[in-house]
C-alpha cells in the first residue's frame, strides 16, 4: 500500500512540477492586470495585444522566420553531410562524427561567444544574418546526428542495386536513399526547429542592429513596465497549438490502429 | 520533397516579410538604450519628422552597454549609459565629442545645478534623467515604519535592532550595496581605501537580508513580501506609475536620505557612430521642452531640465509624481550628493569579491 502511494505521489509531484509553470503562464495570459502578482479579472485583450504591440509582434515574426529558415537550410545541409560521412571509411567516419558531436556537447554560452568573436573577426555586420548563420551552425550537428543511425540501418547494397537497375546517381539518392532515411530527416528537422525557436544565449551574442527574437525581447523587457502580458498570451497559444497537434496525432494513430485490427 | 520546398519558400517569405519596413527610410539612427527608457511615441514622431528609421537595441545593464559599444557589433549613434559608465567610456576613448553649436535647444543654464555639479567630469554627454538611491518601503505591514526610516536613514538597512521584524531586501550589486553601506558609515562612495571598504564590508556582513535582488525588489515591496529594500528612485516611480494607471491602492513609498548617491544618465555619441549629424538632431529633438515633458511623463523619472520640472510641478495632473518630496533630487532638503566615478576594473573585481564574501554567512 505504502509502495503504491509513494509511487503515485512521485508521479504526481513530477507532473505537478512540470505543468504548474505552464498553467501559471496560461493563467497570467487571461489576467486583466499588467502585473503577475495580482489578479484583476478575466480578459482576452492580451491575445489581441500580440498584434498591436509592434516590437513584440516583430520579435515573434523574427523568431519564426529565423527558425523556419534555419531548419530548412540546416536540414538540407545536414542531410548532405550525413550522406558524405556515411561514405567515408570507418576510421575517418568516427573522427568526423566525433567532430560533429563536439558542438552539441559544448555549452551554449561557449558557442555563442566564440561565434560572436568569429563573426566580428570576419568583419560581418551583426544583425539578422549573423543570427541566422549562428542558428544554422548549431542546428546542423543535430540533423546529422539524427540521420546517421538511419543511414547505418539502411542496407549498404541498396544504392548499388538502384544503380544496377538503371538509376542515375542522383535518381538513386532521391528515390532510394532519401525515402529510406526520411524518418531521420524529419526528426532532425524537428529537433533543429525546436533548438532554434527556443534558443536564447546564442541569439543574444550574435544579434545586433536592434534585431531581436522573442527570447532576447523578453530578456530586455523582463521586470520592466512595458513587459506586456501579451508575451504570456503568445506562450499560451504555442502550448495550446502543441497540445492540439499532439491530441490530433494520438487520436489519428488510435483510429488507424483500430482499422488495422 | 515538395513539402520541404514549400517549407523553405514559406520561411523565406516570412524572413523577407520580417525585414519589410527596413530600408524604406533614407537613413537609420541606431540607439542603444535600457529597456523601456524612452517614450516610443517620440520615436515615431522623430521618424516622421526626419524621414529616418530609428532602430533601438535594448540592454539591461551599463556593463552590457559597454560591451555592445566596445565590441562594435552595431555602430550605435546614441547610447544612454549612467554616470560612471560615461566616465569609463570617455577614459577608454569610446565616445565622440558632441558639437554643442549644432544643438539649438541646448542651454547649459537649463540643466539643474545638481546635474552640472555631479555629472561625470570626463567625456561629452547630454543629461537625460537623474535621481537618487533610497529606501522603498511598504506602508501597511509595520506601524510607524515611515517615521523610523526617516529618523534613522541608511541605518535601517544595517541595524537589526531598529526594525527587528522587518524583512529587508538588498541590491544584488556590489557597487550599490557598498554605496549604501559606505553612506551609512559616512564614508565617500568613491573611496578606494582598504580600511574604509572593510568597515562597509563589516556592516554588510553583520546584517542578514531576506533577499538579494535586482528589479524584483520593488515588486516584493509592493506585494508586501519585503517591508523595505534598497532601490533606485526610478524603480519606485515605475511602480507608482503602474499603480496609478491601474488605479490600485498605493501602499508603498520612497525615502531618499540626504547623504545620497546621486545618479545621472546621459546621452552620448559612441565613437563608431556613422550618423553623426542625425545623432545631433536626435539629441536636439529630445531637448525640446515639449518632447522632454512627454518623455518625463512617460518614464516617470525626474528630468535634469529645470523648465521641464517647473512645468510638471505647475500642472496638477502630475501631482502623483511631484507631490513626493523626493521626486526631484534638486528639491531634496540638505542633499549631500555624490555620484559614482569609474574607479578601474581591478577595483570592481575586488569589490565584487568582498560583496560575495559578505553574502555568505
Amino acid at each position: 500500500m505504502i509502495k503504491k502511494i509513494s509511487k503515485f505521489s512521485t508521479i504526481f509531484i513530477t507532473l505537478a512540477i512540470l505543468y504548474i509553470p505552464i498553467l501559471i503562464i496560461c493563467f497570467l495570459s487571461v489576467n486583466d492586470s499588467l502585473r503577475p502578482y495580482e489578479f484583476n479579472g478575466f480578459t482576452l485583450k492580451w491575445y489581441l495585444q500580440i498584434f498591436k504591440e509592434k516590437t513584440l509582434y516583430q520579435a515573434i515574426l523574427n523568431t519564426w522566420g529565423i527558425a523556419l529558415l534555419a531548419t530548412a537550410i540546416s536540414t538540407v545541409c545536414g542531410t548532405f553531410i550525413a550522406l558524405a560521412i556515411s561514405s567515408l571509411k570507418q576510421k575517418h567516419r568516427q573522427l568526423v562524427i566525433f567532430l560533429n558531436n563536439m558542438p552539441i556537447l559544448n555549452a551554449d554560452i561557449v558557442t555563442g561567444i566564440s561565434l560572436m568573436i568569429v563573426f566580428s573577426f570576419l568583419g560581418l555586420h551583426f544583425g539578422r544574418y549573423t543570427m541566422l548563420l549562428a542558428h544554422i551552425f548549431f542546428c546542423i550537428p543535430f540533423v546529422v546526428l539524427s540521420i546517421m543511425p538511419r543511414l547505418k540501418m539502411m542496407d549498404e547494397n541498396s544504392y548499388d542495386a538502384a544503380r544496377d537497375l538503371g538509376c542515375t546517381h542522383f535518381q538513386a539518392v532521391r528515390k532510394v536513399i532519401l525515402p529510406a532515411i526520411k524518418v531521420g530527416i524529419i526528426s532532425g528537422a524537428l529537433i533543429a526547429f525546436t533548438m532554434s525557436i527556443d534558443d536564447f544565449i546564442i541569439s543574444y551574442y550574435t544579434t545586433g542592429d536592434g534585431f531581436s527574437n522573442f527570447s532576447t525581447w523578453i530578456y530586455s523587457r523582463l521586470n520592466r513596465r512595458t513587459f506586456s502580458p501579451a508575451a504570456y498570451a503568445y506562450n499560451t497559444i504555442i502550448t495550446l497549438g502543441l497540445l492540439i497537434t499532439l491530441i490530433y496525432i494520438n487520436l489519428k494513430g488510435d483510429s488507424k490502429n483500430e482499422k488495422n485490427n | 520533397m515538395k513539402k520541404i520546398t514549400n517549407l523553405f519558400l514559406i520561411s523565406l517569405f516570412l524572413f523577407i516579410l520580417s525585414s519589410c519596413g527596413v530600408n524604406t527610410a533614407n537613413e537609420s539612427l541606431y540607439i542603444l538604450n535600457w529597456g523601456d527608457y524612452i517614450n516610443y511615441d517620440l520615436i515615431t514622431k522623430f521618424e516622421e519628422e526626419n524621414d529616418v528609421e530609428v532602430i533601438i537595441t535594448e540592454v539591461e545593464s551599463n556593463e552590457a552597454m559597454y560591451e555592445q559599444i566596445k565590441m562594435n557589433r552595431t555602430s550605435f549613434d546614441i547610447a544612454i549609459p549612467s554616470d560612471y559608465m560615461i566616465d569609463q567610456l570617455a577614459q577608454e576613448n569610446l565616445i565622440k565629442e558632441i558639437e554643442f553649436d549644432k544643438l539649438k535647444k541646448y542651454n547649459k543654464n537649463n540643466f539643474s545645478k545638481l546635474a552640472l555639479k555631479h555629472g561625470p567630469k570626463s567625456g561629452d554627454y547630454i543629461p537625460y534623467f537623474n535621481g537618487t538611491l533610497g529606501i522603498m518601503y511598504n506602508t501597511k505591514n509595520i506601524k510607524n515604519i515611515e517615521t523610523t526610516i526617516k529618523k534613522y536613514g541608511w541605518e535601517v538597512l544595517f541595524d537589526k535592532n531598529i526594525l527587528p521584524d522587518a524583512k529587508i531586501g538588498m541590491y544584488n550589486s556590489s557597487r550599490d550595496a557598498f554605496a549604501a553601506s559606505l553612506m551609512k558609515n559616512k564614508i565617500s562612495i568613491n573611496t578606494k581605501d582598504k580600511n574604509d571598504l572593510d568597515v562597509a564590508y563589516k556592516s554588510l556582513k553583520e546584517m542578514s537580508y531576506t533577499s538579494y535582488g535586482d528589479d524584483n525588489l520593488k515588486k516584493n515591496v509592493v506585494t508586501g513580501n519585503l517591508d523595505l529594500a534598497l532601490v533606485y528612485s526610478g524603480d519606485y516611480y515605475e511602480e507608482l506609475i503602474v499603480a496609478t494607471d491601474e488605479e490600485n491602492d498605493i501602499n508603498f513609498s520612497y525615502y531618499a536620505p540626504p547623504t545620497n548617491n546621486y545618479w545621472l544618465d546621459g546621452m552620448v555619441i559612441p565613437k563608431d557612430s556613422k550618423n553623426y549629424e542625425l545623432a545631433h538632431k536626435f539629441i536636439d529633438f529630445m531637448l525640446e521642452k515639449e518632447n522632454a515633458i512627454s518623455n518625463a511623463e512617460y518614464i516617470g523619472y525626474a528630468s535634469p531640465l529645470t523648465n521641464v520640472m517647473d512645468y510638471l510641478r505647475s500642472d496638477s495632473e502630475y501631482d502623483y509624481l511631484t507631490s513626493n518630496p523626493y521626486y526631484d533630487p534638486s528639491m531634496i532638503k540638505g542633499l549631500n550628493a555624490e555620484s559614482f566615478k569609474f574607479l578601474g576594473v581591478d577595483y570592481m573585481i575586488s569589490l565584487e569579491e568582498l560583496f560575495t564574501k559578505s553574502k555568505t554567512k
